[in-house]
C-alpha cells in the first residue's frame, strides 16, 4: 500500500486522538471552575474545537464524498445547535441569580437591566 | 392562479429564486427546498436518483404544510468571506482554547466580569450570527443581547487586567466584522467598515 | 506497513478511553451540580462526547453506520438543556446564593430584581429588554 495514504489515516487518527484529549481538559475545565457561568466557558471547548478535530480526524481516515458531506453537516448544526443552548443556561442563570453579583468584577448589564426598571 | 408552478423569472411579484404553485398561491422558496433536500440525502447516506426525488418530494410537503411567511432575512452568501471566517474562527478557538486552558489550571482565584459590547450592524440575523460566532469560541459566552441598542454582554473570565477586557472588546468586533462580510447585504457591510464605537463610559472601570 | 496500522490503533484507542474517561468525569459533575444549570451544560457537553466517542469508533472500523446518529444528535442533542435552562432551572435554585449580599459592585436593585424573578414563576424569558433575535 502507498505510504503516503497510510501516513494520511496516522494523520486521521492523530487529529482524533488531539480532539479526545482537548475535550478532556474541558471537562476537568467543568469540574474545577467555581460557577455556572465559568464552566459554561469550559463547556465550549469540548463543544467545538474537540469534535472539530475529531470529525476532521475521521473524514481523514474516511475519504469518500458522502462520508465528507456528512461530517460537515454535522460539524455545521453542532456549531449552530450549540450557542443556542449555552446562551439560554447563561441568561437563566444570570435571571434567576445564580450568579455570585459580589464576585464579578463589574457588571455592566446589570447597570442597564437597574436603569431599565 | 394557474395550476402549473410559476417561477419568479417569469412573476416578478414574487421573491427572487421562489415558484407559486397551485390554487391558492402558495410560494415555496427554491433554496430551502433544495438544502432541505442535502439533508434528507444525507440523511439516507447514499447519493441516487430515487433519494434525490423523494427527497425534493417531502421538502416540497413539508414547506408546504408548515409555511414561513415570506420575509427577506438579508442573507447573502459570499464565499471569500465566509471562508475568512471559517479560518479565523479555527484560530480564534485556538488561541481562545489555550487561553482558557491556562486559566483552569492556574489555581489562582480569577475575578469574571460582565461586559457590554456595542455591535455596529442591525439586522435581527446579523445580530444571531454575530452571537453565534461569539459564543462559538471558548472564551465568549453571551448572557444577554439586546436588540434595541445591538450591545452584546459577554461574561469574560480573568476581568482583572484592562488589557484583556480591551481584547475582549476587539475579538467581538472583529469576529463581527468578519461574520458580516460573509453573510451580510451592503449597506451592513459598509456599517461594519467604520470604526468600531468609543468605549463607554464604565467600559474598564477600576475595581470597587 | 502494519506498524502504521498498530500506530493507528493504538492512538485511537488511547482516543475511546480519554472521551471514556472524559464522560465519566462528567458523570461526576452532573452527580454533584449544585444547580439544574451545571446538569443542563453537562448535558450538553455529554451530547457532545457521545458525537466524539462515535466518531473514534468510526475510524477505528473505517465505516459510517453511526454518521445520522451523530447527525441527528447534533440536530437534536441541545433541546434538553434548553428545556431545563427555561422550564426547570426557575424552581430550582441553590440555597446558597438566595441570599445576595449588598455589595458595591451589585447596587441594592439586583437582589430584589432576581428575587422578583424568582417570583413570577417560569417567566425568566420576560424581562426589561426586548426579546433576543434568536
Amino acid at each position: 500500500m502507498n505510504v503516503w495514504i497510510q501516513l494520511l489515516d496516522t494523520a486521521g487518527a492523530l487529529l482524533v486522538l488531539i480532539g479526545a484529549a482537548i475535550s478532556l481538559l474541558g471537562v476537568i475545565g467543568m469540574l474545577r471552575l467555581p460557577d455556572v457561568l465559568s464552566r459554561s466557558h469550559a463547556a465550549t471547548k469540548p463543544q467545538t474545537l474537540g469534535m472539530l478535530l475529531v470529525l476532521a480526524g475521521v473524514a481523514l481516515r474516511l475519504r469518500t464524498g458522502m462520508d465528507l458531506a456528512t461530517l460537515a453537516l454535522i460539524a455545521f448544526f453542532q456549531m449552530l445547535t450549540g450557542p443556542v443552548a449555552s446562551h439560554l443556561v447563561a441568561r437563566s442563570a444570570y435571571r434567576t441569580g445564580q450568579v455570585d453579583h459580589g464576585e464579578l468584577l463589574f457588571d455592566e448589564l446589570d447597570e442597564q437591566l437597574t436603569d431599565g426598571k | 392562479m394557474s395550476r402549473f408552478p410559476r417561477f419568479s423569472f417569469r412573476d416578478k411579484d414574487l421573491p427572487p429564486l421562489s415558484c407559486r404553485v397551485g390554487r391558492r398561491g402558495r410560494v415555496l422558496d427554491l433554496p430551502l427546498i433544495a438544502w432541505l433536500t442535502l439533508i434528507w440525502v444525507l440523511l439516507w447516506s447514499t447519493f441516487n436518483l430515487a433519494n434525490i426525488i423523494t427527497g425534493v418530494i417531502v421538502a416540497a410537503a413539508v414547506c408546504l404544510a408548515f409555511p414561513l411567511p415570506p420575509v427577506d432575512l438579508g442573507l447573502r452568501l459570499h464565499p471569500w468571506g465566509i471562508l475568512r471566517l471559517a479560518g479565523y474562527l479555527l484560530y480564534d478557538m485556538y488561541t481562545s482554547g489555550v487561553k482558557v486552558t491556562r486559566q483552569i489550571f492556574a489555581g489562582m482565584p480569577h475575578r469574571a466580569a460582565v461586559i457590554g459590547v456595542p455591535l455596529r450592524c442591525r439586522s435581527d440575523l446579523m445580530l444571531a450570527a454575530v452571537a453565534v460566532a461569539v459564543s462559538n469560541v471558548p472564551g465568549g459566552s453571551v448572557i444577554e443581547m439586546r436588540r434595541a441598542t445591538a450591545t452584546v454582554f459577554l461574561h469574560v473570565l480573568d476581568a482583572d487586567r484592562p488589557e484583556e477586557l480591551e481584547a475582549a472588546r476587539r475579538q467581538v468586533w472583529r469576529l463581527e466584522e468578519l461574520t458580516v462580510r460573509a453573510f451580510g447585504t451592503a449597506d451592513e457591510i459598509a456599517r461594519v467598515a467604520e470604526p468600531p464605537p468609543p468605549p463607554q463610559l464604565t467600559a474598564g472601570r477600576p475595581a470597587p | 506497513m502494519s506498524v502504521f496500522e498498530q500506530i493507528d490503533r493504538v492512538l485511537l484507542t488511547a482516543a475511546i478511553v480519554l472521551v471514556l474517561a472524559a464522560g465519566l468525569l462528567l458523570l461526576v459533575r452532573i452527580w454533584r451540580g449544585p444547580s439544574m444549570l451545571d446538569r443542563a451544560i453537562s448535558l450538553d457537553v455529554i451530547a457532545a462526547l457521545i458525537i466524539a466517542g462515535l466518531g473514534a469508533k468510526s475510524a477505528v472500523a473505517l465505516d459510517s453506520f453511526y454518521f445520522p446518529i451523530m447527525l441527528v444528535l447534533a440536530f437534536l442533542g441541545f433541546t434538553g438543556s434548553v428545556g431545563i435552562a427555561r422550564f426547570i432551572a426557575v424552581r430550582d435554585r441553590p440555597q446558597a446564593v438566595t441570599v445576595i449580599a449588598p455589595s458595591p459592585a451589585a447596587p441594592p436593585g439586583a437582589g430584589g430584581r432576581s428575587g422578583d424573578d424568582a417570583g413570577s414563576g417560569s417567566d425568566a424569558g420576560s424581562g426589561p429588554t426586548k426579546e433576543d433575535p434568536k
